[in-house]
């Protein structure tokens, strides 16, 4: 008898031994244990809520007022936030953004403290000239945003990966918004840019945007005009 | 979800039996067997999205059902064994008539396979009943896979020994 022959007797041997529990058990099983993992995350999601909320608050004798988070940020981190939003008393709004996810829910509390700010990625390309509003190059000049400092964006310190910027919402004309566009690093706009209506970085998000879209990133902040078409 | 549930019955359908003789294979009590499979599977369920892109899932139902045999051994160790009531007898896993073994499998051969160390054991499962190469075994049991083939060249030396006797004797009869 050789190996083959010996593995074929042992598998033999257990040619009768069935699974008999019938597979929507097993499902019923699985739910109730998603169910509770569920619960768990909530519940883990409900401190961590907590602990910002106690760290806003902190920051509330430094004068901040609130702050608002955004869901986990990157899978391979997940401890960090995808983006951080903190009103000032003096009307600003501080902006952290570690990755590109639950857009809709960032502009809509942007929206909420009165900024109105969209973003978006690798659209930059296709948005048509005329939106760039004509007059934000004053408005930038009063500071509608600034990037504060140096931006390290390296994946090397994952706590500092992201974009950093502070609005000054009473500041932007109305019917204007100001757009960030994240793209692809050498997607250059087809049309010139008057230089004080955008800053232009490179940055690094990893694992957002749903891809794995880890590398390196343009970020364009110009103000377009509140339409469908430019903000879109 | 529908989707889900529906792609989930056709891998528990089509790979239960298998998992289940690996994990028996390794375990050597039929119906401990059972509950971890049953076990590994619906945290398999619960997390379906992730495991059915998994590159084997059988092995990731296996390889979760022996990761529940280490806590459950945990368990027990600090649980203690009292004996039975009516015998005096301590009940123990693994002896006649605990087992809840089939009758089907040859009784001599599980005591062979559970003289193996537990690595061979796992390694055997994984090789013979999830027909994985060398490669894989040794992702799921995070070896290396030189130590796969050291290990079941062991194991096979150690069963040939062991469980070709009887073969030989049975097939003069």
């Amino acid at each position: 008898m050789n190996d083959n022959d010996l593995m074929t007797a042992v598998r033999d041997c257990f040619a009768p031994v069935r699974m008999n529990a019938p597979a929507d058990v097993i499902i019923e099983r699985g739910r109730c244990l998603r169910d509770r993992r569920q619960r768990r995350q909530r519940g883990r999601l409900a401190v961590g809520a907590l602990a910002v909320a106690l760290s806003a608050g902190l920051g509330a004798g430094l004068g901040i007022s609130a702050a608002s988070v955004g869901s986990s940020g990157a899978a391979h981190d997940a401890t960090l936030t995808a983006w951080v939003v903190q009103k000032h008393p003096d009307g600003s709004i501080s902006v952290t953004i570690r990755a590109l996810r639950d857009l809709p829910a960032l502009e809509r509390k942007l929206a909420a403290d009165g900024a109105r700010v969209t973003i978006s990625y690798d659209t930059l390309l296709t948005l048509p000239r005329a939106c760039l509003a004509p007059d934000f190059q004053t408005v930038s000049g009063m500071r509608i945003f600034q990037l504060p400092g140096e931006v390290s964006f390296r994946t090397a310190d994952p706590a500092r990966n992201g974009l950093y910027f502070t609005l000054y919402p009473a500041r932007v004309p109305r019917h204007e918004v100001l757009r960030i566009t994240v793209f692809r690093d050498g997607q250059i706009p087809p049309y010139p840019v008057p230089g004080a209506n955008a800053e232009r970085t490179t940055v690094t998000f990893p694992g957002s945007f749903g891809v794995d879209a880890v590398g390196e990133f343009d970020v364009f902040l110009t103000g377009v005009w509140d339409t469908r078409q430019c903000t879109s | 979800m529908e989707h889900d549930s529906a792609s989930f019955t056709e891998f528990y359908e089509t790979t239960r039996d298998n998992c289940l003789r690996a994990v028996l294979a390794s375990v050597g009590d039929r119906q401990a067997a059972e509950d971890l499979v049953a076990e590994a599977y619906a945290r398999a369920w619960a997390r379906w999205r992730q495991v059915s892109r998994h590159p084997a899932p059988q092995a990731w139902v296996v390889r979760t059902a022996f990761n529940m045999r280490v806590s459950w051994w945990r368990r027990r160790r600090r649980e203690v064994t009292l004996p039975d009531p009516v015998t005096g007898a301590a009940a123990m896993p693994g002896t006649a008539g605990h087992d809840g073994l089939d009758n089907a499998v040859d009784r001599e051969l599980m005591a062979a396979l559970l003289r193996l160390p537990a690595r061979q054991r796992q390694v055997v499962a994984l090789r013979l009943f999830l027909d994985m190469d060398t490669a894989r075994t040794a992702e799921t049991l995070g070896i290396a896979p030189g130590t796969v083939t050291a290990h079941l060249a062991r194991a096979i030396a150690t069963l040939r020994a062991q469980f070709c006797p009887t073969i030989h004797e049975e097939s003069w009869r």
